[in-house]
Parts: C-alpha cells; sequence; structure tokens
C-alpha cells in the first residue's frame, strides 16, 4: 500500500498535515523505525537469499539432530518438556527453555547454555544421570553453532534432495519422530521385540515397513525461486501447462497478509497488536519461518484450532445417548491432548480403532432404556453400526466414500462393489458380515478383507472376534505401504492451508479422478511417513513454502466444480476462505480485549447459539462431516447485522472503554501499539503541539487503533479521511463527551424482591437468614446463608414477578464473607432466565488442561479474601445473560465451608454515544470482507 | 428519510462505493437451486404449512375414531377402542373425535390419511421416529439429512425475494446439550447449508428478533454504519474487491438489509393489524389455570403462530412450519391420564389449527396453499402406562389382553404405535372430504386397507408442490434424494 510510502506533505485540506504527522508516527511506531515499503520490496530477494544459502559443513539433520534424539529427546520431548525445554527443532533449541534462556547463541558455541552443559560447565551436566556426550559429539555441537547453527532440513534448505545419501539415518528416525520415544534403530528393535506395548511394536513396524517403500519421486528442477520442493513440483507443473507463471512467479504476499493468514491457519485467530507489531518489525530474513515455528510451539493453541475439525470429523459427542441411539462418545480431550502433544498420526488413528493400544480411548458403558451400550469410535453392535462405522473411518482417513457400497454397487466408483466394501467392513465387525443387496438377505457371507493390496502383509481376518479384526485392521490401515492413508491426511492439511485439495473432493478418492498434482501427493505422503508421521513436520513444510506464501488474487485463483472434476489446479494464489465460526468468534474476542484465553476459545463452549449456527458450526455432530461450506447467507448477514450475540462481542469489549477514555482525555493508548516504542502519549503530545486540533489527533490515533487490532495494520491515508468524516458527522463534540456515572440497582438486601420465593438447592439445602451480633452483615439488618450441611450447597430466590432487567454492558454484583476459620473451596452464583445455564464461580484451584468454560460455567478467579465482605462483579456477557429477558432467579452456591452473602443486584453502565460510535467503526471492521475472509 | 428513497440511495451507495453489483435482491433472486431430475411436474401448490404436533397423538381420539368405549374400573386394556365419541364432520362419512368440532368443520375441504404406517418400530424413542417423519431418513442416516422444509426451500427458492423461504414458528431451541439440539437438525438444511436453514421464530408475539435493529439503535445509526461498510470495502485491496466471494458477501448483507423492510416484517404485526374477533379465532379453549401440567402450557403461542403463518403465505412464503412444541411426557406425549389430557389438547389445537384453514380458503389461497397436519406415530395399548417400560417393537402387536385397568390415570392410549399414524392435507392439490386408508376396529389398530408408507407419501406431497421424488443433490460426490434413495411414489390417490 502507497500510504506507507507518504511522509508529512504539504497540503491545502484543513486536517491533512494532522493526518500525515501522525500517521508518520504510527508508522514509525509500527515498523519500529524501519522502513516497509523497502522491506517489502526486497522479501523476494531475501527469501532468494536463505534459498541459496550454503549447506554448512556440519548438517543439523543428519548430525547433530541424531545426537539430540538418542541422548536429549527422553527428556526434552514435547511430552516431558523438562525444564520447559525441548530438542525437536532449531526453533526450540532457539527458545530455549526455562533456566537459561536460548540454548544456542549461533556463532558463539562458548556462551551457548547448550555447549556449557554438555560440557559440565553449567550444572547438572548433560544429559542429566547419564554418560556425559563424547568429545567428538561436543566437537561437532560447536562447529554446527560457530557456522551459524543452521537448520538444514528440506523445509528450510530447499534446492536438495534432502533424502540422498541419507537413507540410513532417516529411516530410524523416522520410526521415533514424534513418538517421544528415544533410542537407534537397534534398541528400539529389542525393545519391541520384548515388549507387551503394542504402540512399541507399531513404531518399530512402522519403521521396518518403511524400509519396504519405493522411492518418492524427486522434484523436478526449476529455474525458478523455490523455498521448498513443494515449489518445485508446483512450479513445473506450470511450465508444463504452459503458463506465463512459470516465467513471471506470481509475487508473495505482503508481511500483514502472510501474519493474519498464518495465524488464522495455525492457532486460528488474529494476531494481537503486540504480536502485529513484533513480526512487522523484525527484519530478520527468516521471520517467516521463525513465525510459524513460533505459533506451531503454541502447542495449546494450535490444539485448539485443529479440535473442532476432529470433533465434527469423528462425530465426537458431549451426550452419550442421541435420539435414543448411543453416540460414539466424546473425543474432545483426546482429540485436544493428541494435537497438544503433536502425536504422530498413525499412531493416534490406531489408538482410536483398536483396543490393544495403550491410549485406546473408550468411553465406557452406558444404560439406555434397560439396555447396555458400548460407547466407541468404532460400533458393531448391528451390522448397520458396522457398516457405518467402516464407511466412517473409509471416508475420513482413506478419503473414499463408501456409503453408498453398504447397500448396492457404488453408483458412481466402480472401485466399490459392494462385496469389496462388506469385506473391508468385516474387519470392524465379530465376524463377517453377509451380503444384503437391496434390502434383501443373500445368505452369503463376504470374507473380511483389506481392500488395497499392501506387500507382505496379511489381509484377512479370520478370527470371530471384534478386538482381534480391529486390531489387525488399525495395523492395515496406517501401515506405511498403504498409500491412502498417508495420501488422504496430506491431502487435508493442503486443503485446509490452500482452501482446495489436491484431490477434490477430500472425502472421495477416485481412480477416475486424479489429483492435480500425483507427484507431489506422492511426494508429501512419502515424505509426511518417513517423517514419523508427523503432522506438524508437514504443516510446517507447507507453510513455510513459496506456494503458501503467494498473494491472494482472484484471477488466479482455482475452483473446484463437482460437474467439472478434471479441471486443473495450478495454485498461482490460495483461495479465499471464510472464517469459521470459531475464528471469527475468537478472533473477535482477541480483538476486543487483546488477550486469547485458551478457556475462553469458542470450540470449548457447549452452547450452541444463533450465531454459531448461522455461521455453519453444527448443532450437534450426528453425522460426520470433514469441512463446512463456506456459503455466505442472508441469515448469517442478519446476524451480523441485528444479533444480539455478535453485536454484544462488538460493542461488550474492553478496549472501546480504553479508546474513549483516551479520546476523551488523552490517556495513552499505548497497550495498542508496540512494547518497544516510545509511548504514545509522548507522541500526541509532540504532535499535539504542531497541530490546532488536539481532537483529530486523538481521532487519527484512535483509528489507527481500531485498525490494527481488527485488520492487524495500520489505515491507509484514504481509510483515515473516511474514518473521520464517520467519527466527525456523528461523535458527540468534546465538550459534549462524557463518562456517565454506572448507576447500581439493588435486587436483593434484606428484603426479597417482589414475588420470589427461597429455596434450598434440594439435598437437604435451605434459605437462612442471619444478623447481627452472631453473623456478619453488609448491609442493613440481615445477610443470607445457606441452611443445610451438605458438601456442595446452594441456596436461591427465584420466580420474581418482576424480572430484573439488564443490558448488555452491565455488571451483576453481590458482597460476600468467606469464613476465615472454615473457608469454602468454591462459591458459585448462578443466574436464571429461560434456564439456569449461566454460572459465574470462584476456586483457587487449578483447572484441567483444555476443560470447557463457556457461560454455562465460567471461572472468574481465585477465591476473594477471607475474614472480610468482598464485592464480586461479573459483566452479564461473561455468563452468557441475554437483555432481551430480563433475571428471574438467582443462586448462591458453595463447596463446603461457611459463607454469607449480601446485597446483590445489577451495575447499569450508560450508553455512551462516544462509545457506541467507536463501536460503530469497530463494527464495520469486523464485519468487512478483510476481516470475515482469509486471504 | 423514506422507504423508497432509501432503497434507492442504499443501491446508489452499493454500486459507487463498493462496485458491488446493483440490486441488493439479486442474491436471493439466484438462489433457486432446483437439483436434479428427469422429471418434470406441474406443481398444484405454492407454498405449504406444516402443522407438526410431536408427541404420538392418539389416532384413536382424533383422525381415526374407533367405538366410545368409556372407563370402567377393571376393565381390559383391550377393552379401550375409543376414549371419546365420534362427531360427523362437513364431509359426508368422515368423523373426528369429539373436541375437534372447528376442524371438523373444515374437513369437507381435507384428505384424510389412515393407513400411514412404518416398517421400523421405534419403541420408546420419539426423537428417531421424529427426525424420520421429518426427513424421510432413518437416524443415522450417515450423512446430514435436510429435512422437508429444507428440500422444499432448496428446489423452489423463495416466492418472493424478500420473504425467507423456509420459517419456523413455535419452538424455544434448548440448547443446554447435544441429545436435544438433537431436535434442531432434524427440522434443519443438513448438508444444503445455512442458505436453506429455517429462519427460527420461537414465539409470533416476538417476531424475528435479528429483523430489527439491535439493542437501542436507530435505523438511520444502523445504516449510516453500512454505509460506512461498504465504504471502507470500497477501499479495501482490489484483490478484495473483485473477488466473486466478496461481491456475494456483501449482496447478502445488503440483502439483510432490505429484508428489515419487507412483507416479512410487515407480517409480524399481526396484533396490531388483525381485527380481535380473528385473533381471538386462533386462540385456544382452555387457560392455564384449566391444564394438569400448568409448566407445560405455551398461552396463544401455537394459535397466532398459525395466524402468522398464514400472514406469512400471503406475504409470499414459501414454507412454514408451526410446531406445538415438543417435550418428552408432555403435551401429545401421553402415558397416563391419556383421557384427561387428550380433552386439553384438543382445546388447545382445535381452533387454531381450524382458523387458517378457513381464512386461506376465504381468500383464495388454499388451493395454492397445502397445509398438512402430522405427528410421528399414533398410539395403542401398552402392557403398561408408564413411559419406557415397553421391549422394542412390543407394543405394536400387543391388545392389551393382559392390561387391567385400575384406575382412571391408565385410562388412554400409552403405546407407542408406529404400525399406524394419521395424516391430513388441505388444499395445495390433494382430494376435498376424502378418506384413505381403514385401520383395524380392534387392537392392534394396524391397516387393513391401502397401507402406505411414509416415502410415498413424502412423494405424494413433493408431487403437490411439483418437485420429482427423485430429485437429488450432491453430497460427498453422490447424489442424495429428498425422497429415500429417490425411490418415493406419489399416492396419486390422495391426489385431486
Amino acid at each position: 500500500m502507497n500510504f506507507l510510502s507518504s511522509g508529512p506533505s504539504p497540503s491545502t485540506s484543513h486536517c491533512r498535515p494532522v493526518l500525515a504527522l501522525s500517521l508518520t508516527a504510527i508508522f514509525v511506531t509500527l515498523l519500529g523505525g524501519g522502513n516497509q515499503a523497502a522491506q517489502k520490496s526486497t522479501t523476494e530477494d531475501k527469501a532468494a537469499e536463505i534459498n541459496a544459502r550454503k549447506v554448512p559443513q556440519i548438517s543439523f539433520t543428519q548430525q547433530i539432530r541424531p545426537i539430540l534424539e538418542t541422548k536429549c529427546l527422553e527428556c526434552h520431548d514435547p511430552e516431558e518438556r523438562k525444564s520447559n525445554f525441548e530438542v525437536t527443532s532449531l526453533a526450540a533449541l532457539l527458545r530455549g527453555g526455562k533456566k537459561a534462556g536460548s540454548a544456542i547463541i549461533p556463532g558463539k558455541p562458548d556462551e551457548s547454555p547448550l555447549v556449557q552443559y554438555i560440557e559440565g560447565r553449567r550444572q547438572p551436566q548433560m544429559p542429566k544421570g547419564r554418560a556425559p556426550l563424547s568429545d567428538e559429539e561436543i566437537a561437532l555441537f560447536r562447529m554446527w553453532i560457530e557456522a551459524g547453527a543452521v537448520d538444514d532440513s528440506p523445509i528450510v534448505d530447499a534446492g536438495r534432495d534432502h533424502r540422498s545419501g541419507a537413507a540410513e539415518p532417516e529411516k530410524s528416525r523416522a520410526g521415533e519422530r514424534g513418538s517421544g520415544r528415544a533410542g537407534d534403530s537397534k534398541s528400539l528393535l529389542n525393545t519391541a521385540l520384548f515388549s507387551e506395548d503394542n504402540e512399541q511394536l507399531m513404531i518399530l513396524r512402522r519403521s521396518l515397513r518403511l524400509a519396504m517403500l519405493a522411492k518418492p519421486p524427486i522434484p523436478p528442477q526449476v529455474e525458478t525461486v523455490t523455498f521448498n520442493p513443494i515449489d518445485q513440483f508446483i512450479a513445473a507443473r506450470w511450465k508444463e501447462a504452459g503458463l506465463s507463471a512459470a516465467e513471471h512467479q506470481p509475487e508473495l504476499c505482503d508481511d500483514r497478509a502472510f501474519l493474519r493468514r498464518v495465524y488464522l491457519d495455525v492457532i486460528g485467530v488474529i494476531p494481537t497488536v503486540q504480536e502485529t507489531g513484533r513480526f512487522l518489525s523484525d527484519n530478520s530474513p527468516d521471520k517467516r519461518a521463525k513465525l510459524v515455528d513460533e505459533l506451531l510451539a503454541r502447542r495449546e493453541d494450535y490444539a485448539a484450532h485443529w479440535t473442532p475439525f476432529w470433533e465434527e470429523a469423528l462425530g465426537s459427542q458431549t451426550t452419550r445417548v442421541q435420539g435414543g441411539i448411543p453416540t460414539r462418545g466424546n473425543y474432545r480431550d483426546w482429540i485436544f491432548k493428541s494435537f497438544a502433544n503433536n502425536r504422530p498420526f498413525d499412531l493416534m488413528v490406531a489408538e482410536l480403532i483398536d483396543p490393544s493400544m495403550p491410549g485406546h480411548k473408550q468411553a465406557g458403558q452406558i444404560n439406555a432404556n434397560g439396555r447396555i451400550y458400548s460407547v466407541a469410535y468404532i460400533r458393531s453392535d448391528t451390522p448397520t453400526d458396522t457398516l457405518q462405522s467402516a464407511a466412517n473411518v473409509a471416508q475420513v482417513f482413506l478419503g473414499t466414500g463408501m456409503k453408498c457400497a453398504s447397500c448396492h454397487n457404488h453408483f458412481l466408483n466402480e472401485e466399490w462393489p459392494q462385496a469389496r466394501f462388506l469385506a473391508f467392513a468385516g474387519l470392524f465387525a465379530k465376524s463377517d458380515l453377509e451380503l444384503v443387496r437391496c434390502e434383501k438377505n443373500s445368505g452369503k457371507f463376504i470374507p473380511a478383507k483389506f481392500p488395497f493390496e499392501l506387500p507382505d502383509a496379511p489381509l484377512i481376518a479370520r478370527q470371530n472376534n471384534v478386538e482381534a479384526r480391529l486390531h489387525r485392521v488399525a495395523q492395515l490401515l496406517t501401515d506405511p505401504t498403504n498409500p491412502r492413508f498417508a495420501k488422504t491426511i496430506v491431502n487435508r492439511l493442503w486443503k485446509r492451508y490452500f482452501g482446495l485439495g489436491l484431490f477434490e473432493p477430500a472425502d472421495d478418492f477416485r481412480l477416475d479422478r486424479p489429483p492435480s498434482h500425483p507427484a507431489l501427493l506422492e511426494w508429501l505422503a512419502d515424505d509426511f511417513m518417513r517423517g514419523g508421521y508427523d503432522l506438524k513436520h508437514t504443516i510446517r513444510l507447507i507453510l513455510t513454502s513459496r506456494t503458501y506464501q503467494l498473494r491472494y488474487d482472484p484471477k488466479l485463483e482455482d475452483h473446484f466444480d463437482v460437474v467439472k472434476p478434471a479441471e486443473p489446479r495450478y495454485y498461482r494464489s490460495p483461495s479465499l476462505r471464510r472464517l469459521t465460526a470459531e475464528q471469527l468468534i475468537d478472533s473477535i474476542r482477541t480483538a476486543t480485549t487483546q488477550i486469547l484465553e485458551p478457556r475462553k476459545r469458542t470450540y470449548l463452549d457447549k452452547i450452541s447459539t444463533a450465531l454459531t449456527r448461522s455461521l455453519g458450526r453444527p448443532a450437534s455432530r450426528n453425522e460426520i462431516s470433514t469441512g463446512r461450506p463456506d456459503d455466505v447467507a442472508v441469515l448469517q448477514a442478519l446476524e451480523l447485522l441485528n444479533g444480539e450475540e455478535f453485536n454484544q462481542m462488538v460493542y461488550g469489549g474492553s478496549i472501546l472503554g480504553q479508546l474513549a477514555r483516551h479520546l476523551n482525555d488523552g490517556t495513552s493508548a499505548n497497550s495498542f501499539f508496540y512494547s518497544e516504542t516510545p509511548p504514545v502519549t509522548e507522541q500526541k503530545t509532540a504532535l499535539a503541539a504542531a497541530s490546532n486540533n488536539f481532537d483529530d489527533v486523538r481521532l487519527v490515533s484512535v483509528l489507527n487503533a481500531l485498525y490494527l487490532i481488527s485488520l492487524s495494520r495500520p489505515a491507509s491515508q484514504e481509510e483515515l479521511s473516511a474514518g473521520l468524516r464517520f467519527l466527525k458527522s456523528s461523535l458527540p463534540p468534546p465538550s459534549r463527551r462524557m463518562n456517565l456515572a454506572p448507576v447500581e440497582e439493588v435486587w436483593l438486601d434484606d428484603n426479597l424482591p417482589p414475588g420470589a420465593k427461597t429455596e434450598g438447592g434440594g439435598r437437604g439445602d435451605s434459605w437462612k437468614w442471619v444478623g447481627r451480633p452472631e453473623y456478619p452483615v453488609f448491609s442493613g439488618t440481615r445477610a443470607h446463608t445457606q441452611g443445610g450441611d451438605n458438601e456442595f450447597s446452594q441456596h436461591l430466590v427465584q420466580g420474581a414477578t418482576t424480572p430484573l432487567r439488564i443490558g448488555w454492558r452491565d455488571k451483576l454484583f453481590t458482597y460476600v464473607y468467606l469464613d476465615p476459620k472454615n473457608p469454602p473451596s468454591e462459591i458459585m452464583m448462578q443466574w436464571k432466565q429461560s434456564d439456569w445455564e449461566h454460572r459465574a464461580y470462584w476456586s483457587d484451584s487449578d483447572r484441567k488442561e483444555g476443560s470447557p468454560d463457556p457461560p454455562s460455567r465460567h471461572w472468574m478467579g481465585p477465591l476473594p479474601e477471607k475474614g472480610e465482605w468482598v464485592r464480586l462483579e461479573v459483566p452479564v456477557t461473561e455468563v452468557g445473560l441475554k437483555s432481551e429477558e430480563g433475571i428471574t432467579g438467582w443462586s448462591f452456591d458453595q463447596a463446603g465451608g461457611v459463607v454469607f452473602w449480601d446485597k446483590s443486584g445489577v451495575v447499569r453502565i450508560p450508553i455512551d454515544p462516544m462509545l457506541e460510535t467507536l463501536g460503530d467503526v469497530l463494527w464495520a471492521l469486523l464485519v468487512s470482507p478483510e476481516f470475515q475472509y482469509i486471504r | 428519510m423514506s422507504k423508497i428513497n432509501r432503497r434507492e440511495f442504499l443501491q446508489a451507495g452499493a454500486t459507487a462505493a463498493a462496485g458491488l453489483g446493483l440490486s441488493p435482491f439479486a442474491h436471493a433472486m439466484q438462489s433457486t437451486d432446483s437439483g436434479k431430475s428427469a422429471a418434470k411436474l406441474i406443481p398444484k401448490a405454492d407454498a405449504m404449512i406444516l402443522i407438526w404436533l410431536p408427541g404420538g397423538i392418539a389416532q384413536t381420539d382424533t383422525w381415526d375414531p374407533k367405538k366410545h368405549t368409556p372407563y370402567r374400573p377393571g376393565m381390559k386394556g383391550s377393552d379401550i377402542l375409543g376414549t371419546c365419541p365420534s362427531i360427523p364432520t362437513s364431509a359426508d362419512g368422515i368423523f373426528l373425535g369429539q373436541g375437534l368440532e372447528n376442524i371438523a368443520s373444515a374437513m369437507n375441504r381435507a384428505t384424510v390419511l389412515r393407513s400411514l404406517t412404518n416398517e421400523t418400530k421405534f419403541g420408546a424413542i420419539h426423537l428417531k421416529a421424529q427426525y424420520y417423519m421429518m426427513t424421510g431418513y432413518l437416524f443415522p442416516a450417515g450423512v446430514k439429512v435436510p429435512s422437508i422444509g429444507a428440500a422444499v426451500a432448496r428446489t423452489l427458492g423463495r416466492r418472493n425475494p424478500n420473504v425467507p423461504p423456509y420459517i419456523y414458528i413455535g419452538r424455544d431451541i434448548d440448547t443446554s446439550d447435544e441429545e436435544k439440539l438433537f431436535i434442531s437438525e432434524y427440522t434443519g438444511p443438513g448438508f444444503y447449508g445455512v442458505n436453506y436453514a429455517p429462519f427460527m421464530i420461537p414465539d409470533p408475539a416476538k417476531g424475528l428478533s435479528t429483523l430489527n435493529a439491535v439493542g437501542e439503535m436507530k435505523l438511520d445509526r444502523l445504516d449510516r454504519r453500512q454505509e460506512y461498510l461498504r465504504a471502507i470495502t470500497g477501499l479495501a485491496e482490489k484483490e478484495l474487491q473483485t473477488a466473486n466471494k466478496v461481491s456475494d458477501y456483501m449482496k447478502v448483507m445488503e440483502d439483510a438489509r432490505a429484508m428489515m423492510d419487507s412483507p416479512v416484517k410487515k407480517a409480524f404485526d399481526y396484533l396490531k393489524d388483525e381485527r380481535p374477533e380473528t385473533i381471538k379465532a386462533y386462540e385456544p379453549e382452555i387457560g392455564q389455570g384449566y391444564v394438569q401440567d400448568k409448566s407445560y402450557y405455551f398461552g396463544n403461542r401455537f394459535g397466532h403462530g398459525l395466524l402468522l403463518a398464514r400472514r406469512l403465505v400471503e406475504a409470499g412464503a414459501r414454507f412454514i412450519q408451526v410446531e406445538y412444541q415438543y417435550g418428552p411426557f408432555k403435551g401429545f406425549d401421553m402415558h397416563e391420564s391419556g383421557k384427561s389430557r387428550m380433552v386439553e389438547m384438543k382445546k388447545q389445537i382445535d381452533r387454531p389449527i381450524a382458523q387458517p384453514i378457513r381464512d386461506l380458503a376465504q381468500r383464495g389461497l388454499l388451493e395454492r396453499t397445502l397445509v398438512v397436519i402430522t405427528t410421528e406415530f399414533g398410539r395403542t395399548i401398552a402392557s403398561q402406562p408408564a413411559a419406557g417400560k415397553e421391549p422394542e417393537g412390543f407394543a405394536e402387536r400387543h391388545t392389551g389382553e393382559d392390561l387391567v385397568i385400575e384406575n382412571e390415570k391408565m385410562y388412554g392410549f400409552h403405546g407407542h404405535f408406529s404400525s399406524g399414524n394419521c395424516m391430513l392435507f388441505f388444499g395445495g392439490g390433494f382430494r376435498k372430504g376424502w378418506l384413505y386408508g381403514k385401520t383395524a376396529k380392534s387392537h392392534p389398530m394396524v391397516p387393513v386397507e391401502n397401507p402406505v408408507n411414509l416415502t410415498d407419501v413424502h412423494a405424494t406431497i413433493y408431487k403437490a408442490l411439483g418437485i420429482p421424488a427423485d430429485t437429488s443433490y450432491v453430497t460427498e460426490g453422490r447424489p442424495f434424494y429428498v425422497t429415500k434413495d429417490g425411490k418415493g411414489k406419489p399416492i396419486d390417490a390422495l391426489l385431486a
């Protein structure tokens, strides 16, 4: 954007100098003094520079990483992470641990903590409790660090076939990487041979079977700039098709587009202003690769972004019965943990299917209507259950739609006669399945058999035992010689990051519908398997490719049309992708609060709303799906326009208040800029001196802040002008802007609201009024407490004739007193609208990783101070209360201890026209296509 | 600013500021997508109101009355044939259960189907039977199956570009768990996606909340906000502006705004527009104080929903579903006190259902509007009145021989009966004053004449609307049909 290079310039218009001055300031702030225009023009050169960088004498992949994996990985793997330190990648080494910071300082072996630890100059000497490294090994580290500590893995080091001449170490490593288990192949073999652990056997089998694979296709030589082999395949295809892109490569996207794209793709949210600043002001040539690593290392955020996809793909449900039919159970935590720990994908899938895997997920037994059902991903209670389980596995993990073939030969896919599918499905049953054609039993049983030929593998299962059959099918499914498995998942990754798969539809791999880049697909699948079925490895490869980093261009965008499946796709531009419900909501929360709270991420929320449903998030996952349509519909638009939930998020975030204060009194809006820059107020003061219109300066900085929080960039000159016009025509003049004081309305003190009745929670609890002098009272003559002595007790009021009216911005308050001698372990309040699904609680105990924090159970913080009256406040939006209906019930709950409660009610925050106007600007930015789409 | 001016202004704004298409309605016009079928049908109906009464209505007390067998202590279950007398209707030879006098007076316009039967016996499972009735596929189907409303909306599109094609009235969406949300799924668009999702109107009195500006926002502020959105979109990168997806998106935003001024919005003002006696005619004849379960009373919601449905048909809606909200063991889901609860339920539905038939007929709209009444299954005599004690499918052949009716609470039809169910059709190309199918006089009261299956009934409804039964849409690379496997055969005997 050209506005960035425009400096102060003489102008006739009144606000022009202000604009220009202020822009420069923002600009300086943004770039930390750098020059973005210059930077942008050299991105390409720098990329080429990385590419051309010489391979150092010591190879990270071939010499350093094997040592790290055999000597260090046991404790410093992604699961153990002793001292918060892992050795899985160069980025991890650079990030370092909590003790010494960055483990290596490139070029400075003596100062590198890693060298100090292995040499024993720092204690404890590493590897702790084991024999020290040999002098030769230490020397390798020193030389590698001396030479700049370069990662020569194929992602960074593009031009070279990384496997040539390194087949052996690669192969043995493939078996281990990501598995969290160290050891060379020989010790691995011995451990596994004597192990009862199917996971170990599987890892061993994987490494032996990988050795049987034919060599993958060699990335074609091309003359254009490539970052890694992916680009070679893609560029070769351009040349083959005679596209001009072969000579004139499509441009890379600018840093801002990349920043948003990669944030949304890896962790599912936009960056905060701080993060934006850090990246945009970073001038290092490999900043994009660094960012990819940084984001991939945010394991919980990464897992949070993957979880909804897999919940839908597996049909994971939080209820155990649905429509009177048992579900497959709840896999949310399992999915989250598997991705947070980057479990090798083959182990994950085996774990899902094979009951003999140590991590097998079994949701248990339930009793519905007197019947016992098993709840498991694979269900085989009836032949229909079996067929559906098998069809689901085929669809999700083999990219093959087989449902049609359940009852007859596949209509459209000759590859799948019914008998072939039934043979496959038989592997998921306790015995062979009968051929039932169009609802007529044939008396003919089809022997179970895996549908693909795998060399030297037993493809059949004769035991009449479902566990044995599932064990077998899990082996065959994930076997390296079964090409469909790896191709299906790498294609899903490709589709996730480019918008369109190498084969489409991604669930319907057909012989008669070849992928757009067969050799690339094969190469990616091969690389994925040899890399230890490591999803992050392949994701990193894709995200650091030049192809992923191309600029969005609708003229070059590919499309897929089921009617014309053979239309080629060239990937000269990514596809424009609409944000998912989770990406949108989490990003808006990030924008309006500048905090990404892992426990508040939308995927955890069990509440389905009109907004989430309209945005395509399924209300229940009763049927599996591996992707959502990114339709636009009036129903959605009405939610964005008038939906209370959406507008609450936009207008209710803390950010608007801060900006309004800045506008009012010039309070620092520093937090919207970058920490390493001088406080904005100083700049503003300087600017103000140069301007006659203090208000304009503030308006401009507020507008820029709004652009930064929402679109992760400052506003252009034209955008500032448009924004100023809008603000000036809508805002009250400065003299009439005021902060209206909040108004408190008491609902419950010494008396109940009219019509309301008190109740206990139903287990002998009751409502008990207490008074001075025996008991503490905050207001009036009495307080209340619970009357029973249950461990978990509640007392409540409900049935008020006039509901307590609330507005979006309002807060509910109460006063509470915890007995210091006998405090509770948790306190909670619940509110009733149409239901009681609105709870806020205070507790000291740490909650479990990934445990939900929906409005129906919202953690407010640790327990308040004991032995004194404390005021508690809960914003109504935090607990999902709607302003359309009032509150008719209020419950006071505690876990153990003695607790007194007093005056309760609502704090009404008056509508502030200034806040509303800023909110209108923010609304427009958050609804704008630039925010709603990934480009 | 007047409406006309404002619209012109919007259009000009859209064109000038963002270069995004001419008409805010263009998207709506395009959203018809008639699916694939070799056949062509001439539609008899342009709109449909589906009156959905889930819970499992005892057909013997309503649409298919049997001999009245009054309660006596110690009578055998098999002795209960009907808990109320039959009443004649305006159609010769068609009788209904007592308490449905208003509907009876409209029966000269109705086709009554009494022989709907299912191969699948749903046992205790209401939701599965409801799913089947609403989609024509057994759950789980392996695919997210669209409901009838979604299939009609997709295939026929909008009648009026500013009126949503699928509107659903009268149910709160209970989001407290996935089990409850499951209900929303089978009235939803399935794999068709959000463009064919119903516009949910839980309470007709409150209307569709998103057609009103949010919070305290004034319309002029709403419009200025949207104008600003257009302005900044017009300043975005060229690549974004020229993308079709972006222009579609911006069009839909305009479309949504236009809907706020459309006839659909006006339809919600029924309390203001309609005469008091008309409103009264849509209200039930029983107040909350007179029902046994006071927690399950929706007041005028159902009746006003039907009034709203009539007004929406007049405004140009395509498909409207009006539900008497389902609740397990509530409403028509009767296990104990079946007789007395049925009396109450009839009072709740009789007037509200009859009135739109009269109104539509009087306005000459019934000819081209199909009104269908249905529930998920019928009822029979079970071995126990209490719920959930029945082995699957057992009630279907149980005759009540060994059940002794000890008290009045046990008097009524309490077993789920998948083998026998009724449906009513008014207008829209169905025959008038016509009876089809016959069931046994004693238990089990299975169809003994012209039994029909649901797939064919759906095909008949679709035929009336001009939709071939083998109309299909592609999902997961294969066609998926509006009737099961595209095999529904319309029952021409039901059609005029």
